[in-house]
């Protein structure tokens, strides 16, 4: 079974990139454009892993991860932050956290850990 | 009885004998005897009467009584003595009292007397002696006269009130009336104290002193004393010498009424100046004054003078010294304003505090206006001594902005820029605040009683104006108030100023840091896809195999100018929050020797020219720091090793324990640093000009932010360097455990 890995960012480039480095590496992809979007993503099919960007528009990480939290889902997060602050992925309990710009290995690194449990 | 009679005989001619001998020794003094028959009431006076009191011996009555009658009233306690002659043990007599001289006069005598009894013990005769010591009364008065002048003068601080009272002492001894004139500073001649013995005359002399001022061209009197310094006395005054004088009749009259007789006029002189006169007349004819009275008065002339010099003196002293107390305390006042102006960075809140601190201690009114962006007048902050008027006060705060051109007196100030004392309001701020508030009986009890407005000015332009009222206190503004009134102006002004371009900075710093914060997010987002793209391109390449080597070098160029971007991004971000202590250090013990390796490690798959040699530590060196933060320390200063020695070379790192410290060095042999520069070496934004480094890049923060961090840790930097020869940065961070990283 193909690892599902949903990625959640509201910058296209960075969804389009992302996904095709994971989908390179053969995992399957599903992006979501915002929070909102990510959520309903998550109610048809719950993902192995989530790559999920802080800030957003209308629903942000934190929000994500309150949902995510409220509706008893538990998906590995891994946050994807533009700020140098650590403690953002720490403060939803993300397993993971990748400062943009990340190198392709460290993401393909990180995923595979998590996935691989 | 008739044994008796040859002893009475006897008596009498003993007595007769006694009474010869006293005639005969009085004949030298002035004065009489007397034999008083106490059965027949009868007494026998001696010739010396007539010459002592003027009556003739032949026209007085022989009664005892008649004596009783020439005594002063307040004398004739003596005599209520007398007549408990009969119980006195011994019997012999001393009195001295006064009598009433024909022509009136008082004169004061010494009557000695002695009682002769009858045989069965009976008082039936005295015989005395009357003498007049009038003279000596006299000079033993001159003395109480000037010891009680003294007395009055060594408690003279108000000097002009004692003046008064000396005067009045004149009275009793020396003088019917007396008269003390002073200089004023201005030259003018003052009447300061004057007496008379009869209390209607007193308002008559007053009169006289009121219309008929000295005229200093007079030839004589008070005019001629002030003029030569010299005393003037005049034994007799007649009535020649008053009609000599060009008077009129109604200054004439007045010193017929007053009584003139005979004159003394003393200068009061103080160092070689003559600052008044002293004037004494008798106005009786039977007394005139003599040299004696003269020197007496010239004493006391002195006695006075330096009463009211000393007197001068401390009052000078006491303002002066009040003046600097005042002085003191508007200092204390005015440090104390300057102190809170500057304890808060909210200005509405300090000015607040100032208005506070102003009313009650300087005036029970105090209202800031200040100039705002869009041209008008707000009120910024009001107190006032009447907590209801005050709240009224805060009320106008909220209401509409004063106009500037419109008749406020605030605006007045503000477009003139100069300080308004005391301006009719009454009408003009009546009406303002009545419109502006709506409710007109509140109106006229916010007016102040008495205001001083001061234009506040920072950099030449007025920004608004601070009012000071007072109210209920009625007290007023007086010059040093309306000085220090506009010392707290300028201060005000400048605290304001002050507040407002900091808060434009800060205002600018917020903007910066907003920026850099979106800037480096905004950033980093598109990097992350193009770094993110290229690799991706870079791998497909690698996987396929079907790229050319001049392909893979423009994506690694693509890969590695992403990379440096990505670093310049994080170092601006890093230059903003360390300006605003934002950085945060996370601490966890952190083993320098292999921080170094590892960061040694990553610097060398990119070296080329250069060799990076590190000498691995048999000790384990732990300090308390920021791992991330502390290989950023290392990049930089490996970095910098690098640029700055463009021929290659060996770079060294060491670590050593140096004490309670670790101390890690980068070496380099490059171009060095010159001199002048090392200074500023670790400043923001600094960069060295050199021929060596104009064509070098950067952007002159590396080492501000390696130095931030070091001292972030506790740590220092320094650094040694040898122009031309090459560098060494040394930092020094606290080891968390000597010992146990000595094992």
């Amino acid at each position: 079974m193909t690892p599902d890995i949903l990625v959640i960012d509201d910058d296209p480039a960075i969804l389009m990139t992302v996904a095709d480095i994971l989908r390179d590496e053969g995992y399957a992809v599903r992006t979501a454009a915002g929070g909102m979007e990510g959520l309903a993503a998550i109610d048809d099919h719950r993902p192995a892993l989530i790559l999920l960007d802080m800030r957003m528009p209308v629903l942000d990480g934190w929000g994500v991860a309150r949902a995510l939290r409220d509706r008893g889902v538990t998906v590995p997060l891994v946050v994807m932050t533009a700020a140098q602050d650590m403690r953002w992925g720490q403060e939803i309990g993300a397993a993971h956290t990748l400062a943009k710009p990340f190198d392709l290995l460290d993401l393909l690194t990180v995923v595979e850990q998590i996935v691989a449990r | 009885m008739t044994n008796s009679l040859p002893n009475q005989q006897q008596t009498e001619a003993q007595l007769q004998r006694t009474v010869e001998q006293l005639q005969l020794a009085l004949s030298a003094l002035d004065g009489f005897i007397y034999d008083y028959d106490m059965n027949t009431n009868h007494v026998e006076r001696s010739e010396g009467l007539t010459r002592l009191l003027g009556y003739e011996r032949e026209t007085i009555p022989t009664a005892a009584e008649w004596w009783s009658s020439l005594t002063h009233p307040d004398d004739l306690a003596v005599f209520q003595l007398a007549s408990s002659l009969g119980q006195a043990a011994n019997d012999s007599y001393s009195y001295e009292y006064r009598v009433r001289h024909q022509d009136g006069q008082y004169i004061y005598v010494w009557d000695r007397a002695i009682l002769i009894r009858d045989s069965s013990g009976n008082p039936m005769r005295l015989i005395g002696t009357t003498i007049n010591i009038t003279e000596r009364k006299q000079a033993e008065e001159r003395q109480r006269y000037l010891t009680n002048v003294s007395k009055i003068l060594a408690d003279s601080i108000e000097y002009e009130t004692r003046l008064t009272d000396v005067a009045r002492l004149t009275l009793t001894s020396m003088a019917d009336w007396c008269v003390i004139n002073m200089i004023n500073d201005a030259d003018q001649i003052y009447t300061a104290a004057l007496a008379h013995r009869d209390p209607e005359k007193e308002q008559l002399l007053r009169e006289l002193c009121d219309q008929y001022p000295i005229n200093r061209a007079e030839a004589d009197g008070t005019a001629l004393v002030l003029r030569t310094g010299e005393s003037q006395w005049y034994p007799i005054i007649t009535d020649a010498m008053l009609q000599t004088e060009r008077m009129d009749a109604h200054e004439l009259a007045l010193w017929k009424a007053i009584g003139y007789h005979s004159l003394m006029i003393v200068p009061l002189i103080w160092q070689s100046r003559v600052i008044g006169t002293c004037t004494m007349m008798l106005s009786g004819a039977r007394r005139s004054y003599s040299l004696d009275d003269l020197g007496l008065v010239e004493l006391v002339a002195r006695r006075i003078t330096i009463a009211i010099e000393n007197a001068r003196l401390y009052k000078a002293e006491r303002i002066a010294r009040a003046a600097a107390e005042q002085a003191a305390a508007r200092a204390a006042f005015i440090n104390e304003t300057g102190g809170m102006l500057s304890t808060s960075l909210d200005y509405t809140e300090r000015l607040n505090n100032l208005v506070h601190f102003t009313v009650p201690r300087f005036c029970d009114i105090c209202v800031v206006f200040l100039c705002t962006a869009d041209g008008s007048i707000s009120r910024a902050a009001a107190a006032h001594a009447d907590k209801e008027k005050e709240t009224w006060l805060v009320q106008l705060q909220k209401l509409d902005p004063i106009d500037p051109q419109g008749p406020h007196p605030a605006a007045d100030v503000i477009r003139t820029g100069q300080t308004s004392i005391n301006p009719d309001v009454s009408a003009s701020l009546g009406q303002i605040l009545a419109m502006q508030m709506g409710v007109s009986s509140m109106a006229p009890k916010l007016i102040p009683r008495d205001q001083v407005i001061v234009p506040l000015v920072a950099r030449q332009h007025v920004i608004g104006a601070i009012a000071f009222g007072m109210d209920a206190s009625n007290r007023e503004f007086s010059p040093e108030d309306i000085a220090t009134a506009e010392i707290l102006a300028s201060r005000a002004a400048l605290m304001i100023d002050n507040a407002r371009l900091y808060q434009n900075q800060q205002e600018a710093v917020n903007v910066r840091d907003a920026f850099l914060l979106i800037a480096s997010h905004e950033l980093k987002t598109p990097l992350t896809a193009v770094l993110g793209q290229a690799q991706l391109l870079q791998q497909r390449f690698e996987r396929s195999n079907t790229s050319t080597e001049r392909d893979l070098r423009a994506i690694r160029v693509i890969v590695e100018q992403s990379h440096r971007l990505n670093k310049l991004i994080s170092t601006l971000l890093d230059v903003s929050r360390l300006s605003q202590g934002q950085l945060q250090i996370i601490r966890e013990p952190v083993n320098l020797n292999q921080l170094i390796q590892r960061v040694v490690g990553d610097f060398q798959p990119l070296l080329v020219q250069h060799t990076i040699a590190y000498q691995e530590l048999d000790q384990q060196l732990l300090v308390n720091g920021d791992v991330v933060r502390l290989e950023q320390v290392l990049q930089n200063l490996l970095q910098n090793a690098l640029k700055y020695s463009p021929q290659g070379g060996t770079i060294s790192v060491t670590l050593e324990s140096r004490g309670a410290q670790a101390l890690i060095t980068v070496s380099d042999k490059g171009i060095g640093i010159p001199k002048e520069a090392i200074p500023s070496l670790f400043q923001r934004f600094y960069r060295v000009h050199s021929g060596a480094t104009q064509h070098m890049s950067g952007i002159g923060v590396g080492l501000y932010v390696v130095r931030e961090i070091v001292t972030l840790h506790d740590g220092n930097i320094f650094v040694e360097s040898t122009e031309g020869q090459g560098s060494s940065f040394m930092v020094a961070l606290p080891l968390i455990q000597a010992e146990a990283s000595a094992e």
